[in-house]
């Protein structure tokens, strides 16, 4: 791969080869062509000047012309002769045909026999000029050798050569120093860029001169700073924005330290002060002389004349600066330790001797002052580098505090959300015990009625004993064996029907029980029907009024399937209750002929168990039916639901069986609840 | 010579005619002799005297025809003194040119003129120079040193006339 160096090389040598090829090759020629001709022009012209030097001679008697003319050819080196061609017309004896005759009149040198008819060749170049006289007309021949021509072709080729030669050796210099000094500040500004690529800002390329290459330099140099710039505030802006706590807070000064000495701000000093209008204080970070944090302290807004200043020029967002010598940083650190604000004034002072001069300056962003002190006042460049920190610092610290606000805010929304999932727990709770209640009546029934059968069947055992006994004490054995039979009937049937006080009551205890709970194989008929019937129970109890026809169609083929029982009985609960209620509802309507029925249906599916409660009541409206599973909505009087019970079931059936709850409902005819259960 | 040619012409008419045309002849001798008077025919003008001229300085006061000759055609190039001859000579076309061709070069002005080409050609002699006017020729004469010319009754006192065996004119 060609370098810099050698593509502007190979440039420069092409050039120079095309032109050092053009002199030694088509210069010359372009050169001998032209000498040849004028040659051949300078040799027209000298034979021309003889003619019309011999015609003034001949018909003026100047020979003066000619005279020159000769002498000058004469004398010259190439002059091979001259003649005076001597041009008679002869006629024959007719007088009808001509015939030119030429003769040579005079020649120099005499010695050279001229043919008139003689014409240019490689050695000679002979020229023709005609003249005319009354008294004679003819012709002057000149011819002169070639041989200077050939001597000065020599002499350009050679010419050529060595002109060829030395513009390609002064072009192979100039094209190495060009090469040289464009390719050296291009690689130095490779090097430089490599080392910015690997991370290295510190890099910058010396600007030695004023062409692009030297601007290349400036505009590199410039973006390196400006890239160092850009990394100092990116680390600011990183930095602050781990910050969570105020503790973190306290590294603020160290930072800043390190990024002004990144930035090559002049400084000894530095910090911060956070100015809080709503309390009136300045939060001030302030750093000592070696970088190190000094903490963190509170100024009031009057408590110092500097507060003030701060204050002021924070309001007005301007830069504050201000002069102290030794004195007065000495009475203002000792006031600073006299209320507490600093703790050692040794290390505040950071140097066995205080400052002879701090220029103190105060750059403003949108929470506060940055501040940095050095020995002299900084120039405006280094006060914008200042300013662009202190930008940097001002966002990240935004992102901060905006940080804060949110902690405080997902704080409070987490015990929001606590306090939510209590009473969410609780509504439920009361939700169940609501159901609970409402059962209570139709449980009271439900056990009455086999309390009833143990309490009759046991009357009827103790009737049926002291029988016994009489017909024992008669000796009647056989009157004995028949009555201890009923007797067995009897005790089967109040087991039978305690058991079953036993489990309604052991229902209810699971029903109001909360807590995660398992599935198990659950007989799905048997909580139907038995819910069918509670309900009906319950309501009867609470309204004496209430009446309604309510039937099973149980599917006998219908197997256990794996539910949690608890809330699969709540879920029949809700929406048989819902159905009694509404078809009561509609039977207060008065409406001829309505007989309020309620059903329930289970069947066996492929892979699932279909259940169908169905009511004859008025039927959901569409308004009604697309909220109807939202929490707390309720279409019933308030006080009397909590709108709970569906979005429960809902829940119950979706998430907590993966199975699907369907309404099948008209306007005026009634609504059908379809709950697919998986097997 | 066309006046001799005519004039044998004439003698010849009057012994051969027998004075057959007397008046026609005797008209043709008076016009003949009328412009032999007036003189209009070229080269039948009236002998001139010629006189050679020659530069106070260098061209000697006495020479021969031969060696007028020698200095006229060329044959010499320098005086004794060693100074280059330079000739001045009266244009062909005038009567004192005509003379000069005639009497010292023994040929025509066509001839006069191609012999000196023929000289100038082969670099041999510095050609004359011609001359319109006596005065001009003679004004040449007494500024050019070496200078020699044949001219017609000279009175001029810046030029010398050079003897032409012992005579002044011829």
């Amino acid at each position: 791969m060609f370098t810099v160096k050698g593509k502007i090389l190979m440039t420069v040598l092409t050039v120079v080869m095309m032109f050092a090829l053009f002199i030694l090759f088509y210069f010359p020629k372009r050169q001998e062509r032209y000498l040849l001709e004028n040659y051949n022009n300078e040799v027209e012209n000298f034979v021309k000047t003889v003619a019309l030097g011999v015609k003034i001679a001949l018909t003026e008697q100047n020979f003066e012309g000619v005279e020159t003319a000769i002498d000058f050819v004469r004398h010259d080196e190439r002059l091979e002769f001259v003649s005076l061609i001597q041009i008679d017309t002869i006629k024959n004896s007719d007088g009808v045909e001509t015939k030119i005759e030429k003769t040579v009149f005079k020649t120099y040198p005499e010695n050279i026999e001229v043919n008139p008819e003689a014409v240019s060749n490689e050695q000679f170049i002979i020229k023709h000029a005609s003249f005319a006289s009354p008294m004679m007309n003819g012709m002057i021949m000149l011819s002169f050798s070639t041989k200077d021509i050939v001597k000065s072709k020599k002499q350009i080729r050679l010419t050529s050569i060595l002109a060829s030669l030395i513009v390609f050796i002064i072009g192979l210099v100039i094209g190495y120093l060009l090469a040289r000094n464009i390719s050296r500040p291009v690689l130095a500004l490779r090097d430089a860029a490599n080392k910015v690529g690997e991370g290295d800002l510190t890099q910058s390329v010396k600007n030695q001169s004023r062409d692009e290459i030297g601007e290349l330099g400036i505009a590199f140099n410039k973006m390196v700073r400006d890239l160092s710039i850009e990394a100092a505030m990116e680390r600011v802006r990183h930095e602050i924005a781990n910050m969570r706590t105020k503790d973190d807070l306290l590294s603020i000064t160290p930072l800043i330290w390190k990024e002004l000495e990144t930035l090559a701000v002049p400084f000894f000093r530095c910090g911060v002060f956070i100015i809080d209008e709503t309390e009136q204080i300045i939060q001030s970070y302030l750093s000592s002389p070696d970088g190190q944090t000094l903490g963190v302290f509170n100024l009031q807004f009057k408590e110092d004349e500097i507060a003030g200043h701060l204050v002021t020029n924070w309001q007005k967002e301007t830069i504050y600066t201000e002069h102290w010598d030794k004195n007065k940083f000495m009475a203002w650190m000792h006031s600073m330790a006299k209320k507490g604000h600093i703790k050692d004034a040794t290390i505040y002072q950071g140097a066995s001797k205080p400052p002879e001069s701090l220029d103190l300056h105060f750059v403003p962003f949108k929470q506060g002052m940055l501040y940095v002190g050095n020995t002299y006042p900084l120039s405006s460049e280094a006060l914008h580098l200042v300013k662009t920190l202190a930008e940097a610092f001002s966002i990240a610290y935004s992102r901060y505090e905006d940080f804060k606000k949110l902690e405080d805010a997902k704080n409070q929304m987490e015990k929001t959300l606590s306090e939510l999932r209590s009473t969410q727990s609780q509504l439920i709770q009361s939700e169940k015990m609501a159901s609970l209640g409402e059962l209570t009546a139709g449980i009271a029934h439900e056990i009455q009625n086999p309390l009833n059968f143990v309490n009759n069947f046991s009357e009827l055992s103790i009737d049926l004993i002291k029988e016994m006994k009489e017909e024992l004490t008669n000796g009647n054995v056989k009157e004995v064996e028949d009555i201890s039979l009923d007797l067995i009937q009897n005790m089967d049937k109040i087991n039978h029907h305690g058991k079953r006080a036993s489990s309604i009551v052991k229902a209810m205890l699971e029903h109001s029980r909360s807590g995660e709970r398992d599935k198990v194989l659950t007989d799905i008929n048997a909580i139907a029907d038995e819910y069918l019937r509670l309900a009906y129970h319950g309501l009867r109890a609470k309204d004496k009024s209430f009446n309604a026809d309510f039937s099973s169609d149980l599917d006998q083929n219908l197997s256990k399937i794996y539910v949690i029982p608890q809330d699969i009985c709540r879920v029949f609960l809700n929406i048989i209750n819902n159905a009694f209620y509404e078809v009561a509802k509609k039977a207060k309507e008065g409406i001829e002929g309505y007989l309020p029925s309620v059903s329930i249906r289970t069947k066996k599916l492929k892979n699932k168990v279909e259940i169908r409660i169905k009511d004859n009541g008025n039927g959901i409206p569409p308004d009604v039916l697309d909220k109807i599973f939202q929490p707390f909505f309720t279409t019933k009087p308030t006080g009397q639901g909590t709108g709970l019970g569906l979005s429960l079931s809902y829940d119950i059936i979706i998430k907590g069986h993966s199975g699907e709850l369907k309404i099948d409902t008209k306007v005026g005819d009634g609504t059908e609840f379809i709950i697919l259960l998986p097997e | 010579m066309r006046l001799e040619t005519e004039i044998y012409s004439i003698l010849k008419l009057l012994l051969d005619s027998k004075m057959k045309n007397l008046k026609i002849l005797i008209h043709k001798i008076i016009f003949l002799f009328t412009l032999a008077i007036i003189g209009l025919q070229p080269g039948m003008a009236q002998e001139t005297q010629l006189t050679i001229v020659g530069n106070t300085q260098s061209v000697p006061g006495e020479l021969n025809m031969n060696q007028l000759r020698s200095v006229l055609r060329g044959e010499k190039l320098r005086w004794d003194d060693g100074s280059s001859i330079k000739i001045a000579l009266m244009k062909t076309n005038t009567a004192v040119g005509t003379d000069t061709c005639k009497k010292i070069y023994n040929m025509t002005g066509n001839e006069l003129n191609k012999y000196f080409l023929a000289l100038v050609f082969q670099g041999k002699v510095k050609a004359p120079t011609f001359f319109n006017t006596v005065s001009e020729l003679e004004s040449y004469v007494a500024q050019t040193p070496g200078a020699i010319g044949v001219s017609q009754n000279s009175s001029n006192s810046e030029i010398k006339i050079v003897l032409v065996d012992g005579k002044n004119q011829f």
